[in-house]
């Protein structure tokens, strides 16, 4: 089939007007294909992938009231990707009967962390200061990270509320690393980094992080070296946890949106090249 | 069901309020959405200072000055004072010795772990066999080894892309270009999951906005 130079110079102008188009367009596109999954639940299933499951069952293994420590490195701007993750595992140990202590090296995940351990133990009757414990914030980073290994009550001689660390049940028999099950980052920044360094390679200490979308990449590398035991990456790492733990929560409601959010974009990716590749095509003027 | 308090309530309005003045900056940039971004830096300081001061300022050092006497606390104390002396052009020197301080203990800390835990560890890591016999099944074996294969290459053709002293010419710069495809690949993964990342914040406010501020929704799991 042939055309007309007018016929295919007007096509060209259409593919250029394309790659021109109002990206606000695209923003409401997007907007609508995240908003409708709320209203028609599309039922996509969330597979637990190999890192989430390897974290999973190191903590389903883990004998009752062994303590684990959550440390919450994520302000609130990216709690919408690290909150449910925190829920999800801290009700993952709640139900085993495993104690946790939530600690943190960012400011602004202080108070994060109660609200994630009061949200995940509500249902099962779990108590602050016996099932659990948030000894908040403390500034140095690898200087807190060594530190536990020398000796948690030596960095943090009273938990949040002020509370002496002698006097607290879910600390009883906790010195240091060798006495948790296991360390979770959960962090928006390169706090996974400073674990690594100075509580898995000079502690030996059992490592996993859940970190942002962004990061993820970045840290599989640690996966594979057993440095780090599992990795939950982004909304998505929450609900294959929730999913493995049958205790549908924030992750899963967010993977409908999720989904069509991601086939728009590749939609809008192919389109890109499409008309990027024909306005290029055809007789110039 | 419990009823929210008046806090509670005119607390969602206040986020949900702020949530649809952040996001009108897609469409046109505004007065309202440069107060909110000014109030969200201005929040978020005061927020870690307050932090700050509950978890540090009164356990670490008020408390074991005041109540127990322990005057030791004042030498850290000072150092991080002087940190200050920064604002003040005459005595601003005085910073240094903190400054040096930090730098000495970051470095110190910092370069033999970093070297165990980001080079040493990683290339063992690299260190494997490219045929796998110990696997309980002639598929898992052979999918390990094509693992393994691609790992070493992959590796080795990007460390050479990155080898600047040779030129990237001949059977070498095909062994390179292998390289370009490699990162390519990686920073395909990397986009990709800043896509999700992205999406899922826009999730969050969604999510937050339709059930907590506007009761609406059928996946109503909360």
């Amino acid at each position: 089939m042939s055309h007309t130079p007018d016929a295919a110079s007007g096509n060209r102008d259409f593919w250029v007007r394309l790659q021109r188009i109002d990206r606000r367009w695209i923003f409401l596109v997007l907007f609508v294909g995240v908003v409708v999954p709320y209203f028609t639940p599309l039922g996509c299933r969330v597979r637990p992938s190999d890192p989430t499951r390897k974290l999973y069952d190191f903590i389903d293994k883990l004998p009752e009231r062994k303590p684990v420590m959550i440390s919450f490195d994520y302000g609130p701007g990216s709690a919408a990707e690290l909150d449910p993750m925190a829920v999800a595992i801290a009700r993952h140990c709640f139900k085993k009967n495993l104690r946790l202590i939530g600690v943190t090296l960012d400011p602004t995940g202080a108070l994060l962390i109660r609200k994630a351990f009061e949200k995940a133990g509500k249902d099962l009757g779990k108590k602050m200061h016996e099932d659990w414990v948030s000894l908040g914030y403390k500034p140095g980073g690898g200087v807190v990270v060594l530190g536990i290994g020398g000796g948690l009550d030596t960095v943090f001689a009273t938990d949040s509320e002020g509370k002496p660390y002698g006097e607290i049940p879910a600390l009883e028999g906790v010195r240091n690393y060798d006495d948790i099950g296991i360390v979770v980052d959960l962090a928006s920044s390169a706090a996974p980094d400073i674990w690594i360094r100075y509580a898995r390679e000079a502690f030996k200490a059992n490592l996993a992080c859940g970190v942002t979308g962004v990061m993820v990449a970045a840290y599989y590398p640690y996966l594979q070296t057993g440095q780090f035991i599992g990795i939950l990456g982004g909304l998505k790492g929450a609900a294959e946890y929730e999913q493995l733990t049958e205790a549908p929560g924030d992750g899963q409601i967010g993977m409908d949106s999720q989904s069509v959010a991601h086939l728009i974009v590749i939609a809008l990716v192919i389109l890109g090249n499409v008309a990027s590749i024909a306005s290029r095509r055809g007789p110039r003027g | 069901m419990e009823h929210p308090g008046f806090w509670h309530v005119f607390s969602v309005w206040v986020a949900a309020l702020l949530t649809l003045i952040a996001y009108s900056f897609l469409y046109k940039d505004n007065p309202a959405y440069r107060f909110v971004e000014a109030l969200f830096v201005g929040v978020s300081a005061g927020y870690g200072l307050a932090i700050v001061y509950r978890d540090v300022v009164i356990p670490d050092l008020w408390k074991p000055i005041h109540d127990e006497g322990d005057l030791l606390r004042l030498i850290p104390a000072v150092i991080g004072v002087l940190m200050l002396s920064r604002f003040h052009p005459k005595i601003s020197w005085l910073s240094r010795w903190p400054m040096a301080f930090t730098i000495g203990i970051g470095a110190g800390m910092s370069i033999p772990a970093t070297i165990q835990a980001n080079i040493l560890k990683q290339v063992q890591g690299t260190m494997v066999s490219p045929v796998v016999l110990d696997k309980a099944t002639a598929m898992e074996n052979a999918v390990a080894s094509v693992s393994n294969v691609v790992l070493i290459i992959g590796v080795l053709s990007v460390l050479a892309y990155f080898f600047f002293s040779k030129e990237h010419t001949g059977g070498y710069g095909r062994f390179c270009k292998l390289g370009i495809y490699f990162l390519m690949f990686s920073f395909g993964a990397s986009f990709g999951y800043t896509v999700m990342a992205r999406v899922s914040l826009l999730i969050g406010r969604v999510t937050f906005l339709l059930y907590d501020w506007l009761h609406v929704g059928a996946v109503l799991l909360r």
